[in-house]
């Protein structure tokens, strides 16, 4: 095991994740002695700590069929659930782009099409 | 301080086994043993950092007026030319294992928990590039090692590592023992002049507690 692997371990245990939970609504838990200055190693477990919160709250939720307690447990496992987690976003993300473009595109189409044919009139007026 | 022989891999296995402990996160500081005395590193204050960022910035100015010394893009450049070292080449190196590593994660996210064998093969292969990936970035590191860039920033982390080390002692006063922290090196210069293995293990410690979230 080293430095990370550790980091990671501590930031998913039941422990620290219920005293994660509970400070976030009560401003009386600290999780550290020092309230500033935080270390690397602080940092780097804050950020665990929020990234294992956020899937064991998918879990409880079913959210994904590919999340599992033994997915969680693993860190090659999370890894790539999260590899795979932010490449789905991002398609979702870019497919509702898509559909809103494609949705403008079509109105704009339309708006054209109508104001095309007044145009048409209009030029048809000043040639006759 | 004595001089000794310092063995690198011996300190860092000390250190990667010290930094297992549940107290790493407790506070901004980490605690060590060496020569049967206890030492912590803490993170820097504002006041440390704004110096080592002083003392940086001189030795960089001293470096770029050495005739020997050069930028890291110089050092590429020579390697290529005179050693037939290619940074570019192993850099891509690294990109393409790093592109491997994706892919693997992507063939692994959606096994079942009882697809275990699957699960092993797939997380060997990740190990193993995992493994490429780190020498393959130390090896460009080692050859890069000598360049300006890379001094300053050994330069920045030694000042961090003299001011920021601190030695426990016990003090007799109105016959109650008291125990506080003093600082292991009085300036920069006692701390270069230091040729023993605490500097080093220091240095690894401080490294480790900062995880390079400064530079």
């Amino acid at each position: 095991m080293n430095l990370q692997a550790k980091v990671r371990q501590l930031a998913r245990s039941s422990y620290w994740q219920t005293l994660y939970r509970n400070s976030k609504e009560c401003s009386g838990i600290n999780l550290f002695s020092n309230k500033d200055n935080f270390s690397g190693i602080q940092i780097e477990f804050l950020y665990w700590l929020s990234v294992y919160n956020m899937l064991y709250e998918e879990l409880s939720k079913h959210e994904s069929v590919y999340l599992t307690e033994k997915v969680i447990d693993s860190d090659v496992r999370t890894d790539a659930y999260l590899y795979y987690r932010n490449k789905k976003i991002d398609y979702d993300w870019k497919q509702h782009q898509l559909k809103i473009q494609k949705e403008e595109n079509a109105s704009k189409r339309k708006r054209k099409f109508s104001e095309g044919k007044q145009t048409d009139i209009e030029v048809d007026l000043r040639r006759v | 301080m004595s001089e000794q022989t310092v063995d690198y891999k011996k300190i860092l296995n000390k250190i990667e086994e010290d930094l297992l402990s549940d107290d790493i996160i407790k506070d901004n500081k980490l605690h060590f043993m060496h020569n049967n005395e206890l030492y912590i590193v803490e993170m820097p204050s504002q006041r440390v950092i704004s110096n080592a960022d002083r003392i940086k910035s001189q030795k960089y100015v001293e470096l770029i007026q050495q005739p020997n010394t050069v930028t890291e893009k110089k050092l590429i450049k020579i390697l290529k030319e005179n050693q037939d070292i290619d940074i570019d080449t192993m850099q891509k190196e690294v990109n393409d294992i790093e592109k491997k590593l994706k892919e693997e994660y992507l063939n692994l996210y959606s096994k079942r928990d009882n697809q275990e064998e699957r699960i092993k093969e797939i997380e060997d292969k990740i190990d193993s590039l995992k493994a490429d990936f780190r020498d393959k970035n130390l090896e460009i590191a080692e050859h890069l090692a000598s360049s300006i860039e890379t001094q300053i920033k050994n330069v920045y982390m030694e000042y961090l590592t003299a001011f920021c080390t601190k030695k426990y002692i016990e003090k007799k006063k109105d016959d109650k023992v008291i125990g506080e922290y003093v600082n292991v090196w009085n300036s920069f210069e006692e701390y270069a002049d230091d040729t023993s293995s605490l500097r080093y293990e220091a240095i690894g410690y401080l490294t480790h507690l900062m995880m390079n979230i400064r530079d």
